[in-house]
């Protein structure tokens, strides 16, 4: 009896490591934004996936995070950001190109774009004439590329453009540094 | 022969479980949520140190590259070496002494160099990426603050709310919004633009030809995909473009100097020429295809 109980605390013992290595795993995937963004500034291509986690983080305003990429999808899905065409059927590691992110750019901020984009819907090259007009993407041809530095870059002009009516804006800021007064450190 | 008994089963199970965690590398090293970890960032005794003022939504530093990441909290100094990101809608002030600077929503940035040098207090702040604003104090101490981007470096004269604003799409914007005069030197050319109040400049460089291929030439050209030939001329071209992750080979993404704007990828490779390659370097560093 006392060698089965020895075998069975022995069996909970050789477990643990196995239980966080899957821990580890997890943490692969980022659990805040700030790590999320900042990682991805340094990928050279933005997969579906990048794309569809910024845009729900994007048209919640932070508030949801997004999951995996099938959770990301059906938020922006019941946000009508979805279909689009490409994102419903892309897998997540297909890359995201200038026109494909400016048109779900132009649906997650109702943009409504010119004369041909109303009449037309927001194509990819109508679209991201649209967003390089409105300065929130540079322009480029619609088949290239997006850097992972350069969708962190849209996201944060989407979202000036959408608190503020612009996207550049100059900061104001208030106070003095602690050298300044005369009490502050040397 | 030894007979096999219940108890050496007992005695095999319990070594193999010591001997699994004895071999969990990560079992004793210290986190940013154990509470007797030091908080990262946490500057050393006698240095200066930035001091966090005011922080919202998710801040995040670290004390060094390598070190594990952990939340910024009112009151935290950060000393010299300690990176910074922020996330989306948040918002982190520091008091450098010298100067007070927000760093924006979605930045990464390092605090380089903060220090005493002969009675001048001197900051160098790199930004990978993102947005700062900073308020400069220069009546009552000596002060030689600088921001950093992949592009160019703004210096500051004595000044009010001198921005800057980097991402590797749009380049460098830089501009002062209060009073006193800052210098935006240029990487590439080394030539220096001066902002007075209200004025702003950025550090766009395209030729027109590069502009045209950036809008018309096809770009799905991967570096992983090219013999060493074709990756010069795709290097100095600028018309590669990588591959997604999971399909680039050991070498990695091209190095797309001139596109990005220099804007390094990997903070622990060293930015290399464009369209070079480590691996297309034999052990005497000369290129496989005798290119120089």
């Amino acid at each position: 009896m006392r060698t089965g109980m020895l075998a069975a605390v022995g069996l909970l013992l050789a477990a643990g490591p196995v239980l966080a290595a899957e821990a580890e795993a997890d943490e692969a995937i980022p659990k805040t934004d700030a790590q999320f963004f900042a990682e991805l500034g340094y990928k050279p291509v933005a997969t579906a996936s990048d794309t569809a986690r910024a845009l729900v983080i994007l048209v919640s305003e932070g508030k949801d995070l997004g999951g995996d990429y099938d959770a990301c999808r059906a938020t922006l899905r019941e946000r009508g950001i979805l279909p689009d065409g490409w994102l419903d059927e892309a897998g997540p590691d297909e890359a995201t190109t200038k026109g494909r992110l400016a048109r779900l750019v132009c649906k997650a901020l109702d943009l409504e774009g010119g004369l041909w984009m109303r009449l037309l819907g927001p194509l990819p090259r109508l679209a991201l004439h649209e967003c390089a007009y409105l300065d929130l993407m540079t322009r480029g041809a619609v088949y290239r590329h997006v850097e992972g530095g350069e969708l962190v870059g849209v996201i944060d002009r989407a979202d000036r453009f959408r608190v503020k009516g612009s996207p550049q804006e100059v900061p104001k800021l208030e106070g003095e540094p602690s050298g300044a007064t005369k009490e502050g450190p040397p | 022969m030894t007979r096999f008994r219940p108890w050496m089963l007992s005695a095999v199970v319990l070594v193999l479980a010591a001997g699994a965690w004895a071999a969990e590398p990560d079992a004793a090293q210290p986190g940013p949520d154990k509470p007797d970890a030091p908080a990262p960032g946490d500057a050393e005794a006698g240095g200066l140190a930035a001091v966090a003022k005011k922080v919202e939504g998710t801040v995040e530093t670290r004390p060094a590259v390598g070190e594990p990441w952990g939340p910024v909290k009112v009151g935290m100094k950060l000393a010299e070496g300690a990176d910074l990101r922020t996330g989306f809608r948040a918002l982190c002030l520091l008091d450098m002494v010298d100067s007070l600077v927000q760093v924006d929503p979605l930045t990464v940035v390092r605090i380089g160099e903060l220090a005493r040098r002969d009675g001048t207090i001197r900051t160098r702040l790199i930004l990978k990426h993102g947005n700062t604003a900073a308020i400069i104090e220069k009546e009552r101490i000596e002060s030689d603050f600088r921001i950093v981007t992949p592009s160019a470096t703004l210096s500051v004269r004595g000044t009010k709310d001198a921005w800057v604003g980097f991402f590797p799409d749009t380049g460098g914007s830089y501009g002062l919004g209060g009073t006193g005069l800052v210098g935006v030197r240029n990487h590439l050319l080394g030539k220096q633009t001066l902002c007075r109040p209200g004025q702003k400049t950025n550090d766009r460089i395209q030729k027109p030809g590069q502009l045209l291929q950036g809008n018309f030439l096809p770009v799905n050209l991967a570096g992983a995909g090219l013999g060493p030939k074709e990756r010069f001329a795709a290097g100095r071209w600028n018309t590669s473009n990588p591959l997604p992750g999971g399909l680039q080979g050991p070498a990695g993404p091209p190095n797309l100097l001139g596109k990005d704007q220099g804007q390094q990828k990997d903070p622990l490779l060293p930015i290399l020429p464009c369209g070079s390659d480590d691996t297309s370097r034999d052990e005497n560093g000369q290129y496989e295809n005798g290119m120089e």
